[in-house]
């Protein structure tokens, strides 16, 4: 018994002694690295880290510094860069946070993104639950040298944006690293990732200046989506197109969307929860995607002439919008053929799921059977409400 | 005073002259000034000595039932043989409610200690014990240890009769045993094992019985004593009997078969088997509603765990495994140890010494300084010290938490285990993160199973499981549902309420 308690008593002294506490990291010696920017530099790799100053982000103690600071370093590969980046931070980067992993353009297109998102991937302490977007136009690094209202933190509110963004309006869609890596394996599929333009004055972007003020003299804004090939950019889709694009891959969640009316003018919609099926059918012994959106709108505006009280006008208008979607979804394929020659839509792990031996066929030159793949389009609106006025007043406000 | 235990060995007879007996009296007690000899003449007749401990009796007591009755003339009858004159005064005049022979010396004694009167007549060699006990003793009051809302306001007093009455009082049946033993060669405790014969399990008696009668102590002067002497020998940090001055747990708890054992001189009554679950319920678990006894009692499970694991798990996140955070706490948690100078650890050991301090002062803290000294601990050690930067105001969260946490365990012993495996958690999470918690844990856990606490599992009804005894343990299972006593304590009656139902 008493030899039994000296061994337990020493081992207690004794092992937290011995251990030295390794991976032992305070949180005040970690550098929270929030975003992460990747560039071309020569041919070498450059990070941006975005890491946050903790002091500045407390309420009260902080001084009028920025919230964030971002340091740079180039090596030949990822994990070099960041673990060069200790040459300026006082402090080891602390990667498991990252919230944003931004590409550079030139990054994107010319060296491609795998060797990046599989580098973090490996990495065991980085969550892969970060948003991955491509900065369009401009470098990486002069993405997160912007700082933000509302949001202290500019990745944070680069996450926050996106998140916020995708589930309430169309062109916007997000993707994490996980994700990004599956689309990036699947032969039948290229990715899409959303792009992220600074627009304004760059020169002020960093400073505190920016938020001194109402409007921003510069501002972070998601314009469109990014098109890959495997892991190397080719192009950009527009708006439209981005809403297609989401339609088809059922990204969206909920949206606003104006419509024509016969007579001129627009009638706005409000897409409370919309869901797309893909349904493969064997027309002559070739495969056909048909596509089928169901949407449940309501009326958010009236800007027309429309009698909209009646049920044949609802009638009319569902059809309109139906005719929309549809041409939507129409224009982004017919572009996405004629243009980049990917298929972003995965139509492929459809054809997978139902019919593995037709796929199996075709793998090797998927992106050219999908441009003579046959799709169908089919999209059901419902319009539930009207809101909280009948017919619009225009026409007596105008008199 | 060696020497008296040894005189003690061999017997003094009564002596028939009565300066002898005074004299052995005096001075085995060193003359001390309490013990009074009042001479007198029995009934006019009989020279005698009543000697009694003043303080020990009740002068009511000596006054109108012995001396008044004494010192009347009465026709006496004739007597032939040698006593009984003794027996005439037993039987006849002295109208105490306990009179009984006595023939030794040292019988005298202990009865005088006991708070007895005794009589002793010239020529005779036996004296009579007259029940006379009676001192000053704390009214039973509300118990301090274990406080309810809603339920009885009685607690024990330092009294052994008035205690076992207590109990009496709430079970009337002829088969509550009580039985009493004197513990403790030179304070001679009074010791009360208490049970109700039809349902409790013999083992544990015959056990409990063993146990005390092993015990060689010279002295007991609280339950604390007992309780360390008879639990089960294996080295262990947590409880393994219960105690409580409250006369409906122990009520209760002898309903369900378990044994009392009450201490003359303490009100906090012990009771075995304890296992780990009973430190978890409350009196007033049964004299609330079913539904909300239930949900305290899984917050209560809640706040022994928090009570224990919350400062560890704090050290363990923010050193070792800070991606489990959300990121904007990372963040904030991050900014409120900017410039705090000592590691987590530190900070936790620091911050959790300083209550312990501020507790134990607390408890011998006069009350009239109480009040400045609460406001030095809370604002100096509270708020000075995050304002400092010596601590993050974090870590003083997270040890009010913890803190106050430990008093929801409604009974003490369990929150002192708690208090010591909590700082040997917080090394652990300091040396391994959740790694090291995760083995202290398992290490306790296997610990607390192994247990027993005469001769039950100190971890059933969880393990062994025993599903029938769950419904007062997580739950507490409306009256109409608590059909039988709970198995685990090997009761030889299991049935509560006979199975019938009844119609509402």
């Amino acid at each position: 018994m008493m030899k039994s308690l000296r061994v337990m008593l020493s081992l207690i002294v004794i092992l937290p002694l011995m251990s030295g506490c390794w991976d032992r990291q305070e949180l005040n010696q970690l550098g929270i690295m929030l975003g992460l920017g990747v560039d071309r530099d020569g041919d070498m790799i450059k990070v941006s880290a975005q890491v946050v100053v903790p002091r500045e982000v407390a309420k009260g103690q902080g001084s009028n510094a920025t919230s964030v600071t971002q340091y740079q370093a180039s090596a030949r590969t990822l994990l070099e860069a960041i673990q060069k980046l200790t040459e300026t931070s006082p402090r080891a980067i602390f990667m498991a946070h990252i919230r944003v992993l931004v590409f550079g353009e030139e990054f994107a297109r010319e060296n491609g993104i795998y060797d990046v998102v599989e580098a973090l991937l490996r990495e065991p302490d980085v969550r892969p639950d970060y948003y991955v977007m491509v900065a369009r136009k401009t470098s990486a690094s002069n993405i997160l040298n912007v700082l933000t209202h509302l949001e202290d933190i500019p990745a944070e509110k680069l996450f926050n944006a996106l998140d916020i963004s995708s589930k309430s309006w169309a062109p916007t869609t997000t993707v994490t690293s996980d994700k990004l890596m599956q689309y990036i394996l699947t032969p039948s599929m290229s990715p899409v990732i959303t792009g992220v333009e600074l627009i304004g004055d760059q020169k002020i972007a960093g400073e505190t200046k920016n938020v001194e003020t109402i409007k921003p003299p510069a501002s972070l804004h998601f314009s469109g989506l990014s098109v890959f090939r495997k892991d190397k950019l080719i192009g950009w889709l527009n708006q439209n197109d981005s809403k297609g694009y989401n339609y088809i891959r059922d990204n969206v969640k909920s949206t606003i969307g104006p419509t024509q009316c016969p007579g001129g003018g627009y009638v706005t919609l409000k897409t409370l929860r919309t869901k797309t099926d893909h349904k493969v059918k064997m027309v002559r012994g070739e495969p056909q995607i048909h596509l089928k959106v169901n949407t449940v709108s309501v009326i958010g505006s009236v800007d027309c002439e429309m009698e909209i009280g009646s049920m044949e006008a609802i009638k009319q208008l569902e059809e309109l919008a139906q005719d929309r979607i549809v041409e939507l979804m129409k224009g982004t394929v017919s572009l996405v053929r004629s243009k980049y020659k990917v298929d972003i839509f995965g139509f492929g792990q459809d054809i997978y799921h139902k019919h593995p031996k037709i796929y199996k066929r075709e793998e090797k030159n998927w992106d050219k059977y999908f441009q003579n793949l046959n799709i169908t389009y089919e999209a059901n609106v419902q319009i539930r409400r009207i809101g909280t006025l009948d017919n619009s007043f225009m026409k007596k406000a105008k008199e | 005073m060696a020497t008296d235990t040894q005189l003690a060995h061999e017997t003094h007879a009564i002596h028939p002259n009565l300066a002898e007996n005074i004299a052995y009296c005096k001075n085995m007690m060193g003359n001390s000034n309490d013990l009074m000899i009042r001479p007198l003449q029995s009934l006019h007749k009989w020279p005698s000595m009543l000697l009694y401990i003043d303080g020990l009796v009740d002068t009511q007591v000596i006054n109108q039932a012995v001396l008044q009755p004494l010192m009347q003339e009465r026709n006496l009858p004739d007597f032939s043989a040698d006593d009984e004159h003794l027996s005439y005064l037993q039987n006849d005049v002295l109208t105490a409610s306990e009179v009984l022979f006595i023939d030794d010396m040292d019988d005298v004694l202990k009865a005088l200690l006991a708070g007895e009167a005794i009589l002793l007549l010239d020529g005779s060699t036996r004296g009579l014990k007259i029940g006379a006990a009676g001192w000053e003793d704390r009214p039973v009051g509300e118990p301090v240890s274990q406080t309810v809302v809603r339920g009885p306001m009685e607690g024990f007093t330092e009294n052994l009769r008035t205690n076992t009455a207590l109990i009496r009082k709430r079970i009337r049946d002829p088969q509550l045993w009580i039985e009493e033993r004197e513990i403790g060669r030179v304070t001679k405790t009074r010791v009360a094992v208490v049970f109700l014969e039809h349902t409790v399990n013999e083992d544990v008696v015959d056990e409990l019985r063993r146990r005390l009668d092993e015990i060689d102590i010279d002295s007991i002067l609280e339950s604390g004593y007992i309780e360390e002497l008879i639990q089960d020998k294996t080295t262990t940090i947590f409880p393994t009997v219960y105690n409580s001055e409250r006369p409906d747990t122990v009520s209760a708890a002898l309903l369900e078969g378990r044994v009392a054992i009450i201490i003359d001189g303490t009100p906090f009554v012990l009771l075995v088997p304890a296992l780990f679950m009973h430190f978890f319920q409350s009196p007033e678990d049964y004299y609330q509603r079913a539904d909300i006894s239930t949900l305290v009692r899984m917050l209560r499970y809640l706040s022994f765990l928090i009570a224990m694991l919350a400062p560890s798990f704090y050290i363990a996140i923010s050193t070792f495994h800070q991606e489990m955070l959300p990121t904007t706490l990372l963040i904030s948690l991050a900014a409120q140890r900017e410039g705090v100078p000592f590691p987590a650890f530190i900070e936790a050991v620091l911050m959790e010494l300083t209550y312990e301090i501020l507790r134990e002062a607390g408890i011998r803290i006069p009350r009239t300084v109480g009040q400045a000294v609460s406001i030095v601990g809370t604002l100096v050690i509270g708020q000075a010290a995050v304002e400092a930067g010596v601590v993050s105001a974090a870590m003083v969260i997270i040890v009010s938490i913890t803190a106050i946490s430990s008093y929801v365990i409604p009974e003490n012993g369990l929150s002192i285990s708690v208090r010591i495996l909590r700082f040997i958690l917080m090394m652990a999470a300091a040396a391994f993160g959740f790694y090291g918690i995760l083995i202290t844990l398992l290490i306790t856990l296997t610990h607390l199973c192994s247990l027993r606490s005469f001769g039950v599992s100190y971890m059933s009804p969880f393990a062994p499981f025993i599903q029938n005894d769950l419904k007062d343990t997580l739950f507490r299972v409306p009256w109409s549902h608590m059909k039988t006593r709970p198995l685990s304590n090997g009761t030889s009656n299991v049935t509560r309420q006979k199975r019938k139902k009844t119609k509402r």
